[in-house]
């Protein structure tokens, strides 16, 4: 996977094979934590004030879901639109003929060095767009803090150690590894794109 | 065409008194390992329009201390403030000022 700033000011995630998608698919999974409206009652913890729950819940929750719902479109855009680009390619596709002359002298042609070049070629693109940067670092959020409530990963950081991560759960190493990659997303908008 | 039915909206029958809300509350944000402390600065200046140097300085306050008082005064105010961290997902709470 790559990924790259655009144009206009936003990132771009280039997936390179197939297994890309299922780490955004982890992301939507992660983000909607652990059962509804968790993310609004865990934070509500430290108010002793029956109306928040009453009232001030039911919104922060329907806020956290409408920005997985986005996140989740803009995934299922950006699949379908590979699924359709990939199509095309396969239609068009025609087996290239080297060139007699390139085989002749054992020289590369240009083309021959394009190809090179795009050893991983990119199958899809998924956009984070300026606008977005806000309803995406907030999913990447809500992930973080679901994985921390349910792994405690910062315990595993600092107290417990990585240096046998063999002792440790495989589930438990994945899931740091996923907050360690959203870590970085988020560290991404928040240097180049994210304008609070 | 398709019918839509609302529920009649609720209303609060229950007042808080005026002493209560006249009383200073202090909004009071807690540490977490998952905020990044960037972000944490930003939200105090987006909530609190604080200057940059402020923010830092409360956001440090909240990774050393573990909690930072960093807003005091009218509950309902304070309230308001409360939920905008939350909606940030910050950890934050509402305590009086004693």
């Amino acid at each position: 996977m790559i990924i790259e700033a655009t144009e206009e000011g936003g990132l771009c995630f280039g997936l390179q094979e197939e297994r890309d998608w299922e780490i955004f698919e982890l992301l939507v999974s992660d983000a909607q934590g652990r059962g509804e409206g968790w993310l609004a009652k865990r934070l509500g913890v430290m108010l002793d004030d029956e109306d928040w729950d009453e009232f001030v819940a039911p919104g922060l929750t329907s806020q956290f879901e409408s920005e997985v719902a986005r996140v989740r479109a803009i995934l299922r855009d950006a699949f379908e639109k590979s699924q359709h680009q990939q199509r095309e390619a396969e239609q068009v596709a025609e087996p290239k003929e080297k060139s007699p002359a390139g085989e002749e002298s054992g020289e590369l042609s240009f083309e021959d060095l394009d190809d090179l070049e795009e050893e991983s070629p990119v199958i899809g693109e998924v956009p984070i767009t300026r606008e977005d940067s806000g309803t995406w670092y907030s999913v990447l959020n809500q992930a973080r803090l679901a994985l921390e409530g349910k792994w405690k990963l910062a315990a595993l950081e600092d107290e417990e150690g990585l240096d046998s991560l063999e002792k440790i759960e495989p589930e438990r190493v994945s899931a740091y590894l996923r907050n360690r990659f959203y870590t970085r997303i988020q560290a991404m908008l928040l240097e180049f794109v994210l304008d609070l | 065409m398709k019918a839509v039915t609302t529920d009649k909206p609720r209303t609060k029958s229950k007042t808080k008194s005026r002493e209560k809300l006249a009383q200073p509350w202090k909004v009071v944000v807690y540490d977490d390992p998952v905020n990044l402390m960037e972000y944490v600065t930003r939200v105090f200046q987006k909530v609190f329009g604080y200057s940059r140097e402020k923010a830092e300085m409360l956001m440090r306050q909240v990774h050393d201390a573990k909690r930072s008082v960093v807003w005091t005064g009218n509950r309902e105010k304070a309230e308001l403030y409360v939920q905008q961290l939350h909606g940030f997902q910050l950890h934050a709470g509402l305590e009086k000022d004693e």
